[in-house]
């Protein structure tokens, strides 16, 4: 990352390099509103205390509204706005998604790294998703991981591809020769049986 | 009441950052803040010292402990051994010549280094054994008390507590006792209620729900649970100063043992985890209903002319108040404070919120 390893880095600290994720299992936090989980993806650029808590009107309120502005920026980015002030417990698996993917680009990340963005999503809402993805790209400038079984998915938005099999490397290069491959096509799609 | 929320509409981030979104909620705390400003003059002493007082720097402390198993969501049965570090030191100090405003700081700050010591200790592990190493730590804190004559006076005896006096004012009055217990209450919870809108609530409620991806975010969440141990334990510890100051006016150990942690504890739980609200009312009823059921089963013995012996007696208090905590958190788990919650949204929309089904 930015020419140092940061392999073995607590993962706090991976967060301020400027690396952002999402999860493939969804790793929201239950009981807050969609707003407040939004928030939380500006951790790395705010300096919460127990001072500024106490004294929030002086302390914390300038901060507070200007980190506000930004994830406003993104809710209205991701067309969320809806939605705001929902609890995520109750939203719909692709909404969720689409909160993660917010809670992590308001962190100004260099580099995002999406697991699985697409799982369980229907065709309707893998279409929103991908829009939203090359969006993210185009406009934001981040480098994004994308990682993805959708065939579809891949050709339609990936630059380059790496397709692993069991942790070995089996094919890389740009998707429509990856597709292609043998060993791809093997160990993803199902050899032709005969 | 007639769709309280029509026409609330925020224009601005400050506005929609504010305590209090709805008017009504602002106005219901405005109020209740002015009743609690007068009732010097509307109740009597009697019932302003033995129930309000109580009630508000138990609310204080409840809080407190709200603070770090509602927002951290750390499991602490230590909670009255803090309380007492905050109550012994502010009286020793006050001892020493230094007057009660630095002392009650002083109190506030060692039970702080206290308590975040012992979640030093006990943050390695989570869950139960985190509960389990915190009541070690109340024992700990009992033995220390009963032990060590300098600091308690020797086992079975109180220490004195100084007179309060506060910005060069002694205090000594019923109402002024209660000020200054109003005064606590209303800081702490203006601290909450300040927690709950900005990055330290978030960073906690993150910590307690999902460490994995609050790491992955950038909290650190062992520092942000040392930091709840510390900010909680500081609130106890004034709590506890302040308990003795104007309540108890003696510090003994059996006023910080283990069964007041488990009542706080349980303040907390009926009150609802994570709930303001829900503390003041968690404390109303761990603190008030024994006494309440005790008068009205008396009244009600005698009204019917039975004769109820004082063994019976003493116990039908508590086997109701028993009942009434399991019958709340069977129709609430998540406490008084959601009930609360529940009706408040239900009534901010009445009666329009038929038309809409």
């Amino acid at each position: 990352m930015a020419g140092k390893n940061i392999t073995g880095t607590a993962p706090h600290k991976v967060a301020k390099l400027g690396v952002a994720r999402t999860f493939q299992n969804l790793a929201l936090f239950n009981g807050m509103s969609v707003l407040d989980n939004i928030l939380l993806g500006r951790h790395i650029h705010m300096h919460p205390g127990v001072f500024r808590t106490a004294f929030y009107w002086w302390a914390a309120r300038p901060e507070e509204v200007e980190n506000r502005k930004i994830v406003e920026e993104v809710i209205e980015f991701l067309q969320l706005e809806s939605i705001r002030y929902e609890l995520v417990d109750g939203l719909p698996i692709g909404l969720k998604k689409r909160v993660e993917l917010a809670r992590a680009l308001v962190a100004e990340p260099q580099m995002l790294i999406l697991d699985e963005p697409m799982a369980g999503m229907n065709q309707e809402e893998k279409g929103y998703m991908s829009r939203f993805i090359l969006d993210a790209r185009d406009e934001r400038g981040v480098s994004v991981l994308l990682i993805e079984h959708h065939m579809d998915v891949i050709i339609g938005i990936c630059d380059r591809v790496l397709a692993l099999n069991y942790g070995e490397m089996i094919a890389s290069g740009i998707p429509k020769d990856v597709v292609k491959d043998p060993r791809v096509i093997e160990a993803y799609i199902g050899g032709s049986h005969g | 009441m007639f769709y309280r929320l029509s026409g609330v509409y925020h224009s601005s981030l400050i506005s929609d950052s504010r305590m209090f979104k709805v008017p009504a909620d602002r106005n219901l705390a405005v109020f209740l803040l002015l009743i609690g400003l007068a009732a010097p003059f509307i109740l009597p002493s009697l019932y302003l010292n033995s129930y309000i007082l109580p009630w508000l720097i138990w609310t204080a402390a409840a809080l407190g402990l709200n603070l770090v198993t509602g927002w951290a969501g750390q499991l602490h049965l230590g909670y009255a051994a803090v309380m007492a570090v905050g109550a012994y030191s502010a009286i020793h100090t006050v001892r020493l010549g230094v007057p009660w405003e630095i002392a009650l700081i002083i109190g506030g700050l060692a039970a702080s280094v206290i308590g975040s010591l012992f979640a030093f200790a006990a943050l390695r592990v989570k869950g139960l054994y985190l509960a389990l190493t915190t009541l070690a730590m109340q024992f700990v804190m009992d033995w220390v008390l009963t032990h060590s004559p300098t600091i308690s006076g020797g086992s079975h005896a109180s220490l004195q507590a100084p007179t309060l006096a506060l910005l060069g004012q002694q205090i000594t009055s019923d109402a002024g006792y209660y000020y200054v217990a109003l005064g606590w209450c209303v800081l702490v919870t203006i601290f909450m209620l300040n927690l709950k809108r900005t990055g330290l609530g978030r960073a906690l409620v993150a910590v307690r729900e999902k460490d994995f991806a609050a790491a992955i975010l950038g909290v650190n969440s062992f520092y942000y649970k040392i930091l709840a141990f510390a900010a909680s334990s500081f609130i106890a510890g004034v709590s506890g100063a302040l308990l003795v100051a104007t309540f108890y006016f003696l510090a003994a150990p059996e006023q910080f043992s283990v069964n007041v942690s488990i009542q706080v504890l349980a303040m907390v739980i009926v009150g609802g985890l994570g709930s303001i609200i829900g503390s003041y009312f968690g404390v109303a009823l761990i603190l008030l209903v024994p006494g309440l059921v005790n008068g009205l089963v008396v009244t009600a013995s005698e009204e019917l002319g039975m004769q109820v012996n004082v063994e019976t007696l003493a116990h039908i208090p508590n086997a109701v108040y028993g009942a009434l905590i399991v019958i709340i958190l069977m129709i609430e788990p998540l406490g008084l404070g959601k009930l609360y919650g529940n009706i408040r949204d239900y009534l901010m929309t009445w009666p329009f919120d038929q038309l809409r089904k």
